[in-house]
């Protein structure tokens, strides 16, 4: 990919029961997703068709039952190397990325399922490489205390380096033992599988402290970033491109892909309409002790759905209403920063106000209060426009596109919004090549075990 | 054949182990799933595939076997995909997670072959000092309790996926398993739902006594290695009054000369006769090898009533005349 003519990237954020905490209830929703290959590879073969980059197969090493209203595509699914291989076979074009985290597994692991994988999906391989951030797993994996950040990145970076030396240690005829020996690890190769036909592994990395910006700007191919704003979104990206150049790296060698959660349908009305039936369904909390709350927050709920979280997050004590009452706009005009926000962004979403003949209720504050404040929702061109905004002003180089729920939020981006955005000349009509390299316009790295700079290290 | 000798029980079972001397191009996974669908048509009840950080130097590189036994689940429809890891390199957690995973997505399909890796070639891959053959013993008989463990750790009906309450899960029919062992511990519940076959058929292949004790205790499928007839008779026997009524079943390993369909099955019959063994375990090293014994021995073993002529049933359990071992946390 040159510089000058930038492209489009998609990825599927997969969860298999929606990433809308009460997606799986929607009529159409395939309540039984997580563990049903077949509808898993109908679902990608649904993003290849619309030329994706790549299926995004998160992990997490804990479940925990208190998931169920918050996150129930995390709580239980299948692993996802597993899955990775089962829907390579079932697809012929799209790139695969499994999340592992090298906290609780051993390089020679990761170096060997991935080069695998690689091989069996003809070179859709790629490694989410995430350091962990869940203190619950550590309970899972006999250790006593979770990692700090500082000790899991010393850890990861010495671990990339020997999967990456791995990958390069069996190339055509010439087998090359690697013989590393770290502060963590001993590891003498050479690996079991020949190099695979993209070199190295796609790498993602995901995470806003230094030190995943640092390691992301150095190994990352793709970077999955959070994007509450595109303020924020320009910032971050601006940030990543500048580290990466003293690796030698350029803008284009790293794609920089926020989530985004798309409600899209024929007109405006009809995705708000969709957008207030997901969240029709969600379970709202009863006003609870600390220590529920404590509970949930620990495996990614970002607050309780209930109005003492929303009083306490726009300062204004709106505790006793029933969730369908209308707000008062003394509320709005009563509000902290936050508060504004807030309301910003359910208008946003809604196009609901607190006065006029659409008004904003006390649920729709409840679940902004929440954490659910992102995304899209809109008529195609609305969504398209959403995303051109974002990619031409440098917030992004597209999105890890989040299904609300499947597999028709995927279906009605793929008709809907991906023929709009390839008219505009914005994302590609077809895909250029086998391999998840080739969709990211990158080249097949050399071997840093033949490279003269790497034997004199 | 001789009358003398007592009858096997018909048909047999039979396993295939894959080498990546079987295809032409290991790393060709156009190849792999032509094999694995050659080895569905010749009815075998499993492929098996092994790794070889465990017998260090020496053999082919080939695919790694859960991204292979998972890549071929979509592929194929009955045959039993048995991936062999090993307990002394893996985290239990993440082990029982591709095991519980791999029966997921082949339908019940899926085994375990446990290799418990003393090799020195293995120990310098993962950062670990040598360690005697029996370390590696205790750990794979702490890692395989982890696992059962886990492995029931979500009952049979713990989803209950309600869309009209909103019920997604019944947590009392999640259980964490608060392991505290000598060497791991481990809180749970895993985060798979229970399996189609609610654990994975277990297989260790028998290359000592060390092995032998492992495979006594845990294994439903016991591989022997290849060995004169009378002396596999003796192991055999021996193994069977360690299990003691345990329903296990015990096959060989056998490679077939190129001699034509008709030798090559009654090899089989009298070495299964002779050895009393529930059935054989196929390995070929050749390009071309399982086609033509497909081709020529298959129905001859099927004409004696050897091989059964098509898959009764889906999951490799059932193959294998295995029952679904019970729940621990459902029955109290």
């Amino acid at each position: 990919m040159s510089d000058n003519k930038r492209e489009l990237h998609f990825g599927l954020m997969f969860w298999a029961n929606g990433t809308h905490p009460s997606g799986w209830r929607m009529p159409t929703a395939r309540e039984t997703a997580p563990f049903d290959i077949d509808f898993l590879q109908k679902v990608t073969q649904i993003a290849e068709g619309a030329k994706f980059d790549f299926l995004f197969l998160g992990d997490r090493l804990a479940s925990d039952p208190g998931l169920q209203t918050t996150n129930p595509s995390q709580m239980s699914r299948l692993e996802p190397f597993i899955s990775a291989s089962s829907l390579a076979a079932a697809t012929s074009h799209i790139g695969i990325v499994v999340t592992a985290n090298p906290t609780y597994y051993d390089p020679y692991n990761i170096a060997h399922l991935t080069a695998s994988l690689d091989h069996l999906s003809g070179g859709r391989a790629s490694w989410n490489l995430v350091t962990g951030a869940d203190e619950i797993a550590a309970a899972n994996f006999s250790r006593d205390e979770h990692w700090d950040t500082e000790k899991r990145y010393d850890w990861a970076d010495e671990f990339v380096q020997v999967a990456k030396k791995l990958w390069d240690s069996r190339d055509s005829d010439e087998v090359r033992p690697i013989n590393h020996r770290g502060r963590y690890f001993s590891v003498d190769g050479p690996l079991d599988v020949t190099r695979p036909p993209q070199g190295h592994i796609v790498i993602l990395h995901a995470g806003t402290s230094d030190r995943s910006r640092e390691l992301g700007a150095r190994d990352a191919d793709v970077i999955f970033a959070a994007g509450p704003n595109i303020e924020t979104a320009k910032a971050y990206y601006d940030d990543i491109k500048t580290r990466a150049k003293k690796y030698g790296r350029k803008d284009s060698d790293i794609a920089i892909l926020p989530g985004l959660q798309v409600i899209v349908a024929p007109t405006t009305e009809e995705a708000v309409a969709i957008y207030d039936q997901l969240n029709s369904f969600v379970i709202l909390d009863s006003e609870d002790t600390p220590e529920e709350h404590k509970r949930y927050g620990a495996l990614g709920g970002k607050g309780k759905r209930n109005l003492s979280n929303v009083s306490r997050i726009i300062g204004v004590d709106v505790r006793g209403h029933a969730p369908d009452d209308l707000v008062d706009p003394q509320v709005l005009a009563d509000s902290n920063e936050d508060g504004q926000r807030l309301f910003k962004a359910i208008t946003r979403l809604t196009r609901r106000e607190v006065a006029g003949e659409k008004r904003i209720t006390y649920r729709d504050l409840i679940l902004a209060a929440s954490g659910q404040i992102g995304g899209v929702v809109g008529n195609p061109v609305e969504v398209a426009d959403h995303i051109q905004h974002w990619f031409e002003a440098r917030a992004c180089d597209g999105f890890n596109i989040f299904p609300a729920y499947n597999p028709d939020t995927v279906t009605a981006f793929a008709d809907l919004v991906v023929p709009i955005l390839q008219e505009r000349g914005l994302y590609r009509k077809d895909y250029s090549g086998p391999t998840f390299r080739d969709h990211l316009g990158l080249e097949r790295p050399q071997n840093i075990l033949a490279a003269p700079s790497v034997a004199a290290e | 054949m001789s009358s003398s000798l007592p009858l096997v029980r018909k048909p047999l079972k039979f396993g295939y182990t894959y080498s990546p001397n079987d295809i032409s191009d290991a790393f060709n996974p156009a190849q792999l799933a032509a094999q694995a669908k050659l080895a569905e048509a010749g009815r075998f009840d499993f492929i098996r595939f092994t790794e070889r950080i465990l017998s260090g130097e020496g053999g082919e590189a080939r695919t790694e076997p859960f991204t292979t036994a998972s890549y071929l689940a979509t592929l194929t429809r009955k045959i039993g995909l048995i991936a062999q890891a090993s307990t002394s390199y893996y985290e239990p957690f993440n082990l029982a997670r591709l095991i519980a995973s791999l029966d997921h997505v082949t339908h019940g399909r899926a085994g375990w072959d446990v290799a418990t890796g003393a090799s020195r070639v293995a120990h310098a891959n993962f950062s670990q000092g040598e360690n005697s053959a029996e370390s590696h013993q205790t750990r794979a008989v702490e890692v395989i309790e982890i696992l059962r463990q886990l492995w029931d750790s979500w009952e049979e009906g713990a989803f209950i996926r309600n869309k009209a309450t909103g019920e997604y899960v019944d947590g009392n029919k999640i259980h964490p398993i608060h392991h505290k062992g000598d060497l791991f511990r481990i809180k749970g519940p895993l985060n798979v739902a229970r399996s189609p076959q609610g654990h994975a058929v277990v297989t260790q292949v028998i290359t000592d006594d060390i092995a032998a004790d492992l495979a006594v205790r845990e294994a439903d499928l016991l591989l022997l290695t290849a060995k004169a007839p009378a002396e596999l008779r003796a192991e055999v026997d021996s193994l069977r009054a360690r299990l003691a009524g345990r329903n296990a079943l015990i096959l060989a390993a056998f490679t077939p000369a190129a001699d034509n369909g008709r030798t090559i099955a009654d090899r089989i019959e009298a070495l299964a006769e002779t050895a009393q063994l529930d059935g054989v375990d196929l390995h070929f090293n050749a390009p071309g090898a399982l086609e033509k014994y497909v081709a020529e021995v298959v129905p001859e073993l099927q004409t004696r009533g050897l091989l059964a002529t098509e898959y009764a049933r889906d999951t490799l359990r059932d193959h294998l005349g295995l029952t679904e071992p019970a729940n621990r946390y459902a029955a109290a």
